[in-house]
């Protein structure tokens, strides 16, 4: 019995997205798999993008499953999985902060910039430079619209047919907001005389 | 099972919580790209309906004869159906956008391309004369249609400047009696006229009148154009 159950767990967790997704229609059951494969990663996301507690971002991602499971037959499975539910969970991010009524800039403290590693080069090695927390400090300075780019290119490490997918919008712009937001980082940057 | 997993599916079963059928998304989608359809329909109607009002105020026939071309052109430009024609481009731009992929093409992109299908197939329904039709349904069926929208009441309603438009009410070789889009009768001299030739003079006729007034009443033709249509030919034959 156990070993049957074992060798049930093991094949589901071979199947793709789409496959367990078909599962789980029939058997809730199943949707766990779903968010266990998808959990840390949303769970990491959400707090980049929102600034929120642990048990906030935890809320957040708890109705997040459970709009994708009441909307799970919306998805497409000709696209990607991981796509449709990044989707959800930024739309859920927006509403959270639509229902705060508060923008995502944790702080107003500009000693951040003194903190910035001066050795790097954001022209050379944006990738890299980008993930320190001091430069996600920074981030959040920025219009929204570039942040939710940059923190899907650089942290998520999103391809930009994703992220069209994901924030619903095309390519050309995704590419110009990516532009753009760096170029809006590096005057910051610049303004506080550092070179990062 | 995860604290996060263990809480979503005891939320789920307490609940009693259901996907919503597929069938639900597949009616939206449909909708959303039926009234898509639509709107390039409606835009492109009334596209065609602004080209032949524009072409019907005869203003490209006159071009070269009038000194108050400008103003004329002004008046010529059916600006409520250009309007409503823009509105249904916006609307539909906003109903494909909403679509499942419809964030694959820019802004830019997708206006055009709806622009381009309101321009071609209002194009298409103008030649096939939809337009002309269309716009008789609206003038037969409003009664302050005409008066509102038609630019050509407000360009042929201008004896003083010489553009006069009415039917003809009485008809010699020599003259008419004309009745005015306002109501007004008026005896037309048209002894010295240039006539199109898609003109009939013949009573129950709508034409316009490109010329001078002699006195209150009394207007002297010097060219008779169809109301309908450019009529693009001259008789060979002056009265």
């Amino acid at each position: 019995m156990n070993v049957s159950k074992e060798r049930t767990i093991k094949n589901l967790n071979e199947l793709n997205d789409s496959e367990i997704v078909e599962l789980c229609i029939k058997d809730v059951n199943i949707y766990r798999y779903i968010i266990e494969r998808y959990e840390s990663k949303l769970l990491r996301y959400i707090k980049r993008i929102l600034y929120v507690s642990q048990e906030d971002a935890e809320d957040i991602l708890q109705e997040v499953f459970l709009k994708a499971y009441k909307n799970i037959n919306s998805y497409n499975s000709k696209y990607s999985f991981s796509n449709w539910i990044y989707r959800i969970t930024h739309n859920e991010s927006v509403s959270f902060l639509r229902k705060k009524n508060i923008t995502v800039s944790n702080t107003e403290d500009d000693s951040i910039f003194d903190r910035i590693p001066s050795e790097e080069d954001i022209e050379d090695d944006f990738l890299n430079s980008v993930k320190s927390i001091e430069v996600r400090e920074i981030l959040s300075k920025l219009e929204q619209k570039y942040q939710d780019v940059l923190i899907l290119r650089f942290f998520e490490e999103k391809e930009y047919n994703e992220i069209a997918e994901i924030l619903h919008i095309s390519t050309g712009t995704v590419a110009s907001l990516i532009s753009r937001g760096k170029e809006k980082f590096k005057i910051l940057v610049q303004r506080y005389g550092k070179n990062i | 099972m995860g604290k996060i997993s263990k809480k979503v599916i005891e939320k789920i079963e307490k609940e009693n919580i259901k996907p919503t059928g597929r069938w639900s998304f597949v009616l939206k989608n449909s909708f959303l790209w039926s009234l898509f359809g639509l709107n390039i329909l409606f835009g492109s109607l009334g596209f065609a309906i602004s080209i032949y009002l524009f072409e019907s105020s005869d203003i490209l026939n006159l071009i070269l004869s009038v000194n108050d071309l400008i103003q004329i052109l002004v008046l010529a430009i059916p600006t409520v159906w250009i309007l409503l024609t823009v509105m249904f481009l916006i609307v539909a731009y906003l109903n494909f956008r909403y679509t499942e992929r419809g964030y694959i093409l820019s802004f830019k992109k997708m206006f055009l391309i709806n622009l381009l299908a309101i321009l071609i197939l209002g194009s298409i329904l103008h030649i096939l004369g939809v337009s002309e039709r269309l716009n008789r349904v609206f003038s037969e069926s409003f009664t302050t249609y005409n008066q509102s929208i038609d630019p050509r009441y407000k360009i042929w309603s201008n004896p003083e400047s010489g553009y006069l438009a009415g039917t003809i009410l009485s008809a010699t070789k020599e003259s008419m009696e004309l009745e005015d889009l306002d109501g007004n009768i008026w005896s037309i001299d048209t002894s010295d006229a240039k006539v199109r030739r898609a003109v009939g003079l013949i009573v129950g006729e709508k034409v316009k009148i490109v010329g001078n007034v002699v006195d209150e009443s009394t207007f002297e033709a010097l060219e008779i154009l169809p109301w309908e249509g450019r009529g693009r030919n001259l008789q060979e034959k002056h009265f």
